[in-house]
């Protein structure tokens, strides 16, 4: 019995086009009626990677090539909805701009290249012109040599850039032609550093921006937010020296992992620090972002509406984290949620032997009394006496505290679990804990 | 109390499920919306076996979404293991064997749920050559061998 047969060829192409396109393309020996139906699916994925790459002499790519160009006549006028192309051996520029070329023409929805060749990709111009595109997502060595006059993207709702190359002026052409841009994400793109970026668009939602590494210490930088709707930002790297405009009056959840690039003089984070005043969630996810905005302790604003931080915390001695935890707190008059994305306190190395020594980090408590912390959740409990001597004082002072949720090795779990049982609480203090295996 | 949507399978036995694990299923969302749905709604292409499976793949997938709703601030902590806990109950749930995959894959498409789909489909052609791909459906092969050698040819880069 043929049960597939009974399915249309719609539905067989959707079946197929769950698998790669190359896995799928074996299915054309089955039969007369499969021979072309893998290449008419709506959703290709091509990957041409090396695996063989010890290899001294690879296999010619020609035969690659004549795939792709087959699969896209095969299918001539039918749509594409997805297309991805993962590249990651040498193949002539000229191959890959024509089949996107074609693809563009064919109701694409969704873009993906990541591209690793020997030769830098120049996206053809058709790309800035294409009216069905909603998603686009561009890798490696790809570069926008100019934004057309005429660019216009009336569709394009997420833009992913992973190392592209372009200029700031590029850039913010490309942004003007996208009309509904909800989603941004730029990682690592290395765009003049002489220049400043302006992220202007004032439909944007999201935004992921990671810089890191790619910028020559001594030229001066910039950045810009005007993005008067964005909710969501998530922004890695090195801080800019500057930040004339910062419009982020909507933003909702802030995700930093932030460094000085060189002397903390040479920055002025003012704009940015203060732009984030209207956050309800905050996660500052690396200790230098904790020893970045605790050396700008002056300019940290009031946070009305924060009541959701996260701060990663580290065993090592110096840890940032605690020495501005004290003032983050206070400037956060409805926090309710406290998570610490660590261990609770650091690694006293001494403290450990002698009596429990529970150091200034936390300039004495007094600051928890006034704070309004309802959970308190740690990630990375390990049991040591500066952790329970910590957590003694966070069970004692925090006056609404009502559930503390512990995450810790199954290991550690194990030893420290009744000790903090035993410690003095409030009666409607919850503890719950959560192990995870190491 | 949440609004109910009655299934018939193919043997005529009745399922009463929520309105809210219904609407995981396009096609009845489509019947839903077009206010269709009194009075049951027969399937007469899905057998009970069949009917059930599909069932438990809908109230989980609505259980899991509502707890990431529930979380959505946590998702830095919880949405991870939520995520891989959902992947490991979709593994197991598609431990099936091969006609009853089959046929999940079939109500999916008529249904319209893609997840499961998604998730039949792969699981179909997960770690099959083409032999076997060629046998779960069997597939009479219409080719001479010439022909054959002409297909190979064709798509050479896939058969190498």
């Amino acid at each position: 019995m043929d049960r597939i047969s009974d399915l249309p060829d719609e539905t067989v192409c959707q079946i197929l086009s769950f698998l790669p396109t190359k896995e799928a393309a074996l299915t054309s020996v089955f039969s007369k009626r499969w021979r072309n139906l893998f290449a008419m699916s709506p959703n290709l994925h091509i990957r041409f990677v090396e695996v063989d790459f010890w290899k001294p002499k690879a296999k010619s790519n020609m035969s690659f090539i004549d795939f792709v160009d087959r699969v896209l006549a095969v299918s001539s006028d039918s749509t594409i909805r997805r297309f991805s192309m993962i590249i990651r051996r040498s193949v002539e520029p000229a191959h890959i701009n024509r089949w996107m070329i074609n693809v563009l023409s064919r109701g694409i929805l969704d873009l993906g290249l990541d591209t690793l060749t020997k030769d830098v990709i120049t996206m053809p111009l058709e790309i800035f012109t294409c009216k069905t595109i909603v998603k686009l997502k561009l890798g490696s060595l790809v570069k926008f040599a100019m934004v057309p006059e005429n660019a216009y993207l009336p569709s394009l709702k997420t833009l992913f850039l992973v190392h592209v190359r372009f200029s700031g002026c590029e850039f913010e052409a490309l942004l003007s032609a996208c009309p509904v841009l909800e989603e941004l994400t730029l990682l690592g793109c290395p765009w003049d550093p002489k220049q400043c970026l302006t992220i202007s668009c004032t439909t944007l939602e999201r935004l992921t921006l990671s810089c890191k590494g790619t910028i020559a210490c001594s030229l001066p930088w910039s950045f810009s937010f005007d993005t008067p709707r964005l909710a969501y930002l998530n922004y890695r790297g090195y801080i800019g020296d500057e930040y004339p405009i910062v419009n982020l009056h909507s933003l909702v959840e802030a995700k930093l992992s932030l460094e000085f690039r060189g002397s903390p003089n040479e920055s002025n984070p003012m704009n940015l620090i203060n732009g984030l005043r209207n956050v309800e969630v905050l996660d500052l996810s690396s200790l230098e972002t904790s020893k970045l905005l605790f050396s700008f302790s002056e300019l940290i604003p009031l946070f009305e509406k924060l009541s959701r931080v996260s701060i990663a915390t580290e065993v090592q001695h110096a840890c940032w984290s605690w020495k501005f935890l004290p003032l983050l707190l206070k400037k956060s008059p409805n926090l309710k949620t406290l998570v610490i994305k660590g261990p609770l306190h650091f690694y006293d190395e001494y403290g450990e032997e002698s009596e429990p020594l529970i150091c200034e980090c936390l300039s004495e408590y007094s600051f928890l009394s006034s704070c309004h912390v309802k959970i308190l959740e740690i990630i990375d409990y390990c049991g040591t006496k500066g952790e329970m001597g910590q957590m003694k004082k966070f069970l004692e002072k925090l006056p609404c505290l009502e559930l503390v949720n512990i995450h810790a090795s199954a290991k550690a779990k194990l030893t420290f679990c009744t000790d903090l049982q035993v410690l003095p609480r409030a009666g409607n203090i919850q503890l719950k804990f959560f192990s995870f295996q190491n | 109390m949440s609004k109910k949507i009655i299934f018939e399978s193919s043997e005529g036995e009745s399922f009463e499920v929520d309105e809210a694990v219904a609407l995981e299923c396009q096609t009845i969302k489509n019947m839903i919306e077009d206010d269709c749905t009194d009075g049951g709604i027969p399937l007469a292409n899905v057998n009970s076996a069949t009917l059930t499976k599909v069932i438990d793949y809908c109230k989980k997938h609505v259980e899991a979404a509502a707890a990431a709703e529930a979380n959505a601030g946590d998702k830095d902590i919880y949405g991870a293991n939520k995520d891989i806990e959902l992947k490991t109950w979709d593994e197991e749930f598609v431990k099936v064997d091969q006609p009853l995959l089959f046929d999940l894959m079939l109500a999916a498409n008529f249904l319209i749920i893609p997840g499961l789909l998604d998730l039949t489909c792969k699981t179909m052609m997960r770690g099959k050559t083409v032999l076997q791909i060629r046998e779960i459906f069997h597939i009479k092969k219409d080719y001479t061998d010439a022909e054959e050698a002409e297909v190979r040819k064709e798509n050479a880069w896939a058969f190498e």
